[in-house]
């Protein structure tokens, strides 16, 4: 008889003869031996004459034995619940799971190879902090019983890599594991992955250079090519990527110059005019930034396949970014944005502790008036910078949407071994 | 049926375990991995390798 084993990484076809193994061998084996057992064998490979590779079994031994029955029609599974709860069946019985998560893992390889051969050295920082600093999100809220307070999970890494630059470091990365509690969608988790860089002398054009390197060196180790294809479409990341600014993008795309509209109020009233339907509850509590990044999600950035740097974001949303010199009212910053989602951000860093006290008591006052996910004042990271940085720049992106992206995944849980779920 | 073929499955590892078979052995070395083996030469010998089964086929040739 003819016997499948797999794991994770491939599967290989073993022959049982009675003539070769003998009666009560073959016998033990259809007695005792289900579909779903662990085996391990030793014999020699033959092609059969369909030409598959096989191994024809000369000695076997029992490694374990499963109770239950594997589930027959799991692909046609329609309770994506139980697909996640019980990974492990989903990791054994589809081939586009296993791949997908051998993919993960090469790219978490690939990532560590190119930053470790530019010299950048791989730090941990806490995961359990008093301040919920380095991104415009909502904690999870936890508490330190020998200590007596509340503490939240680290949403980033950023405010303690660029601590680390102070303290004399000058190319630092983190594999940071964040927790954002915000709602569940196709797009979000609430426990994700984030890779967070920093490089002291160096602004967010270094580091465009240095991101592109990068994608193109994951694409190559992980996907053996520069070409992705999404929805039907052939990307070829080696050629150049566009750079469009906010304003461009959502004038080529509305007819709007939202720099003709410093105020709030005026833009919203614009897109009435046009008859933008932007769909979002109390709109008109959203300040100037929140407002244009809506706008920009529902009119471009689905349109926005290719590769594309977007750049000079409103300076609300970037707390922690540089002020451009020229135009001290946008930031030196970038996202890359492919098929439709963001997948990396980045900036030339606020290194002024003046400034950097200015925008958040800005946020605090935001926070204070009910915005959930606007920074909290930061004293203890204040004080670290203001015993002086040199200019900086960083950049951080979530491996889970990156993967998501370059496999063209329906959902950001597929991207992850085990996702949050329900409790049963 | 998910229980019947759970005792059923009970009862095949207290008849190996009779025979001095253990249902969960210590450890078993290999000197292959799985998707390595498809690269090896016909009659090459002494390929030691392991897995779950996943399913038992008749002889077909």
């Amino acid at each position: 008889m003819f016997i499948s084993i797999s794991n994770v990484q491939g599967s290989l076809q073993l022959l049982l003869k009675l003539d070769e193994i003998g009666e009560e061998r073959y016998s033990q084996f259809q007695k005792y031996f289900d579909i779903g057992d662990f085996i391990g064998v030793e014999g020699r490979m033959y092609s059969t004459k369909t030409n598959e590779k096989t191994l024809r079994i000369e000695s076997y031994e029992f490694l374990g034995k499963a109770l239950r029955t594997l589930p027959e029609k799991w692909h046609g599974l329609s309770n994506v619940e139980i697909r996640y709860r019980q990974r492990y069946l989903d990791l054994m019985m589809t081939e586009e799971t296993q791949k997908r998560m051998l993919s993960r893992i090469n790219m978490v390889r690939a990532i560590r190879r190119f930053l470790e051969d530019r010299g950048f050295l791989e730090v941990e920082t806490p995961v359990l902090q008093h301040t919920s600093s380095g991104a415009i999100a909502k904690p999870f809220r936890t508490y330190h019983n020998a200590l007596d307070t509340e503490m939240n999970l680290r949403i980033a890494p950023e405010t303690y890599l660029k601590r680390l630059i102070v303290g004399g470091f000058t190319n630092v990365y983190e594999f940071a594991k964040c927790f954002r509690n915000e709602g569940i969608s196709h797009q979000h988790l609430q426990e994700f992955t984030m890779v967070e860089g920093y490089a002291a002398y160096w602004n967010y054009e270094d580091t465009m250079k240095l991101l592109r390197d990068m994608v193109l060196f994951i694409l190559e180790q992980v996907f053996h090519s520069t070409s992705i294809t999404f929805q039907g479409y052939t990307i070829d990341f080696s050629q150049e990527w566009e750079i469009i600014s906010f304003r461009d993008l959502i004038l080529k795309d509305t007819g709007i110059d939202i720099d003709l509209y410093p105020d709030v109020k005026k833009l919203y009233g614009e897109t009435l005019n046009r008859s933008i339907e932007l769909e979002y509850p109390e709109i008109e509590t959203l300040g100037r930034g929140n407002f244009i990044d809506l706008l920009y999600k529902k009119v471009s950035r689905p349109k926005l396949i290719k590769p594309t740097f977007l750049i000079q974001h409103p300076i609300e949303l970037s707390p922690l970014a540089r002020a451009n010199d020229d135009q001290p009212e946008l930031p030196d910053r970038f996202q890359l944005v492919v098929n439709g989602a963001e997948i990396i951000n980045a900036y030339s860093e606020l290194v002024d502790p003046l400034e950097q006290r200015k925008r958040l008591e800005t946020q605090a006052m935001l926070k204070s008036n009910g915005d959930l996910e606007a920074m909290e004042m930061d004293e203890d990271y204040l004080v670290a910078m203001e015993y002086g940085m040199p200019p900086i720049s960083g950049w951080g992106f979530g491996i889970e949407r990156l993967l998501m992206v370059l496999t063209d995944s329906d959902s950001i849980k597929d991207c992850v071994l085990f996702p949050i779920t329900k409790k049963p | 049926m998910g229980n019947e073929q759970r005792n059923l499955r009970i009862e095949k590892l207290k008849a190996l375990s009779s025979q001095g078979i253990s249902g969960y052995p210590d450890r078993f070395s290999t000197n292959y991995e799985l998707n390595e083996v498809a690269q090896l030469a016909d009659e090459t010998t002494g390929v030691r390798v392991a897995g779950r089964i996943m399913s038992v086929g008749s002889f077909k040739n």
